[in-house]
């Protein structure tokens, strides 16, 4: 039996999908047969290689970074950000029903879990766009010199996976289908308002009220919080760096009860500046340009 | 714990598991149905459908069609085998078949049987297991609130004489709630 890079044959494979009611999720296994499963063994592979072939080397996904449709990263499991994935990898005996593939409507993600030679499960996840569309376009097949209107339903499989979830770190190859499986936008939203409060714990010169007013309305700024606070060095944030930062980057602040605080309209500024994606450049002579990063990566 | 799906075949596996009363009626015989005739019936009833489990099993085996199974809350049923020889197959071996009548009242115990054990998910029931030396455990996994995905209870064929909560086995599945390890 063929073994891949990742140390998985196509012996213990299992399709499942999740449908999606209302506000709920649920997850069901469908039985499928030996030739399905080979295919998707070689999609794994597939996703596996392309995944590796985005870049060099994995970097870290940071939820307030823009990205391209398809990239490298990693997440470590443990990350709180990613609770729903950890839940779902965790799940043990999920329901074998093939009938809930009826239920095509639905279907939120198709799923498959792969076990490696030595025990260890791995799951891949992709959200279903083409599986779904795919059972109400008309076929035709070509049976004896004539072409027949196939009336059955028939599902379309992708090309790869947008997720590789192993025991450890989940391997994100596309951004968009990993957040909307994570439901990362709302668990972000959710978070902001206790995320600020640790912020203005973990940097006690600085006046969150503003900055957590800011983050439980604004997405981006939800998502800025997020990235901050995986940061493990802000307790060591200076008071006299931040504010003369503030003054280089044009960021203006006040005073509020001796504390921080951004004036109106300068909260994303701020987060953006306490996470690192405010930059100044001076290429031209008496003239300096301050510019935001979408994305940034650190250099030295 | 009953779930639809390979409604025949395991409609043919609750057939399968009536052989003994099959094998101790040919055995038996009536007065009314000549003898070669009720071993042929007889012996259709026992071979047709334990090939029909046979075939099931093997082609879950050529598909791969296997599940990672995790033990949880799990219970020993080899008393099940017992309840089943001594509730079902004994009671209705004792009706007499003297009459037609008595044969028609027969068929329709065994009938009303058969579909209880169809819709109650007992295609488990089958000697053979017992006799190839596996054993019978239900695993029930415990639903918490919040949980996104609905565990039923299942139960699983296997020749281990003990099973540790945790541990991790892949297996065959035979129906959507029966799996079974070969070894």
């Amino acid at each position: 039996m063929p073994e891949n890079e990742l140390g998985i044959t196509s012996q213990n494979i299992e399709f499942g999908i999740c449908l999606k009611n209302g506000d709920g999720y649920q997850y069901y296994l469908i039985p499928t047969d030996a030739r399905f499963k080979d295919l998707l063994f070689h999609m794994l592979n597939k996703t596996y290689q392309n995944w590796k072939e985005v870049a060099t080397e994995a970097a870290v996904y940071n939820p307030a970074n823009k990205y391209s449709s398809i990239e490298r990263l990693i997440l470590p499991i443990a990350n709180p950000l990613v609770e729903r994935i950890r839940h779902f990898y965790q799940l043990r005996n999920i329901t074998t029903d093939a009938r809930q593939i009826s239920h095509i409507d639905q279907l939120f993600a198709y799923f498959c879990i792969y076990r490696t030679t030595d025990g260890k499960k791995i799951i891949a996840v992709r959200r279903a766009y083409q599986f779904k569309v795919a059972s109400q376009q008309k076929y035709l097949s070509w049976i004896d010199d004539t072409l027949h209107y196939y009336d059955k339903k028939l599902f379309k499989i992708d090309n790869d996976f947008d997720f590789i979830i192993t025991e450890d770190e989940i391997y994100i190859f596309r951004i968009n289908g990993f957040e909307k499986f994570a439901h990362l936008e709302e668990i972000i939203l959710e978070k902001a308002s206790e995320s600020t409060e640790r912020l203005g714990m973990i940097i006690p010169f600085l006046n969150i009220e503003r900055l957590k007013k800011y983050a439980s309305k604004h997405p981006s700024g939800a998502r800025l919080i997020a990235s901050i606070m995986a940061r493990d060095d802000l307790a060591q944030t200076d008071e006299r760096f931040l504010k003369a930062q503030c003054k280089d980057k044009g960021v203006v602040i006040e005073l509020i009860d001796g504390k921080i605080a951004p004036s109106r309209a300068n909260e994303s500024k701020l987060l953006h500046l306490l996470d690192r994606r405010m930059f100044t450049i001076r290429l031209v002579k008496n003239k300096k340009e301050t510019y935001q990063a979408g994305s940034r990566e650190l250099v030295q | 714990m009953a779930r639809p799906g390979l409604g025949i075949a395991r409609f043919g596996m609750v057939l399968a598991s009536f052989w003994p009363l099959f094998l101790l009626w040919a055995i038996r015989g009536s007065p009314i149905i000549e003898d070669q005739l009720l071993f042929l019936v007889c012996g259709g009833l026992i071979v047709i459908p334990n090939c029909l489990l046979g075939l099931r099993i093997w082609y879950a085996k050529w598909q791969k069609d296997t599940k990672g199974i995790t033990i949880e809350n799990h219970g020993n049923h080899q008393d099940h085998i017992l309840i089943y020889l001594l509730a079902i197959l004994l009671p209705v071996y004792s009706l007499p078949l003297d009459t037609w009548r008595e044969i028609d009242v027969l068929i329709v115990a065994l009938l009303l049987v058969i579909v209880i054990f169809w819709l109650l998910d007992l295609h488990y029931m089958n000697l053979f297991f017992t006799i190839l030396g596996y054993r019978i455990y239900s695993v029930d996994p415990e639903n918490h609130a919040g949980d996104t995905a609905q565990r039923d209870s299942f139960v699983v064929i296997t020749r281990r004489t003990s099973l540790i909560e945790g541990q991790e086995i892949s297996m065959y599945r035979i129906s959507d709630s029966i799996f079974i390890e070969l070894s």
